[in-house]
């Protein structure tokens, strides 16, 4: 991640972007993710996004979800002048039951 | 993608499957077409849903649809097939689910779990990070306390793993003497 974050610094993604956003409360991190928005297809990939396991069930995660839209929104509209075609997001495998069942 | 309807961003859910292998050994299916990106294959799959908001089952079998891959560079074709040994369970078991089609994918999620709504929005300030002084120490403590909780790190796994047995040669030494 760091390393990604390096590369945003320079002309590494052209007109892609990448982004780490980090939710908090305080001093304390609640929450993070990490997307990338895809100039030539016009769309957003959520590589991870979770809260705080102890945190869970208030709403952490949405909010987190929503400002990631956000940001992926607005590459969209700044790079491509447009609305934003697609989001695609990893998910958990479906085969795995949650750890904290 | 933009629902001309409601001008809002919607999710399609989309089955599809990684080589990265993250998480467990579920990434068995491979591309064995050259100049095929799962970008492409998404557009395509998800252009053919008219209906927004439904979820799109991307089709497994042994047809050239069959196979999809995330490359790390976003699509670009990398490596042809590679089957992973430990794999082939889980992908016979996907497999079955696939041929009995979108409920059998379906039942082989976990249900949904039940969370209650919340009145007010949490508090939550949202930071996004650069490759800063203040960038970098965030993202360090990020990783040190949330990240590895879920997605444990495998340099330190082996290295727990090496000095575990480091650890029993010791012991064992410590109860044979030679």
């Amino acid at each position: 991640m760091q390393r990604y974050l390096r590369h945003k610094r320079g002309s590494f993604y052209g007109r892609s972007n990448y982004h780490i956003l980090l939710a908090t409360q305080g001093d304390r991190i609640v929450g993070g993710s990490v997307s990338d928005y895809l100039a030539e297809p016009n769309a957003g990939v959520i590589e991870f996004l979770f809260s705080a396991p102890s945190l869970r069930g208030q709403g952490i995660g949405k909010a987190l979800l929503d400002e990631t839209e956000r940001v992926l929104e607005r590459d969209a509209r700044e790079r491509r002048g447009r609305r934003l075609f697609a989001i695609v997001a990893e998910m958990n495998d479906p085969l795995r039951a949650p750890a904290n069942a | 993608m933009s629902d001309p309807r409601n001008d809002k961003v919607r999710f399609v859910v989309v089955c599809a499957f990684d080589q990265s292998l993250c998480g467990d050994a579920l990434g068995v299916m491979y591309p064995t077409e050259a100049n095929e990106s799962l970008v492409g294959l998404l557009q395509h799959e998800i252009a053919g849903h008219a209906a927004l908001g439904t979820k799109v089952i991307l089709p497994a079998g042994e047809n050239r649809s069959a196979h999809h891959y995330l490359h790390p560079d976003y699509g670009v074709e990398g490596p042809s097939l590679r089957v992973v040994p430990r794999a082939r369970a889980r992908r016979k078991i996907l497999s079955n689910a696939l041929d009995a089609g979108e409920q059998g994918v379906l039942s082989l999620a976990r249900a949904a779990r039940v969370v209650m709504r919340h009145k007010s929005p949490p508090a939550c300030t949202f930071e996004e990070l650069a490759a800063t002084r203040a960038g970098l120490t965030a993202l360090e403590r990020f990783y040190r306390t949330l990240y590895v909780a879920e997605f444990p790190d495998p340099r330190r796994a082996r290295i727990a793993r090496e000095h575990a047995a480091l650890l029993a040669t010791q012991a064992g030494k410590l109860l044979r003497p030679e």
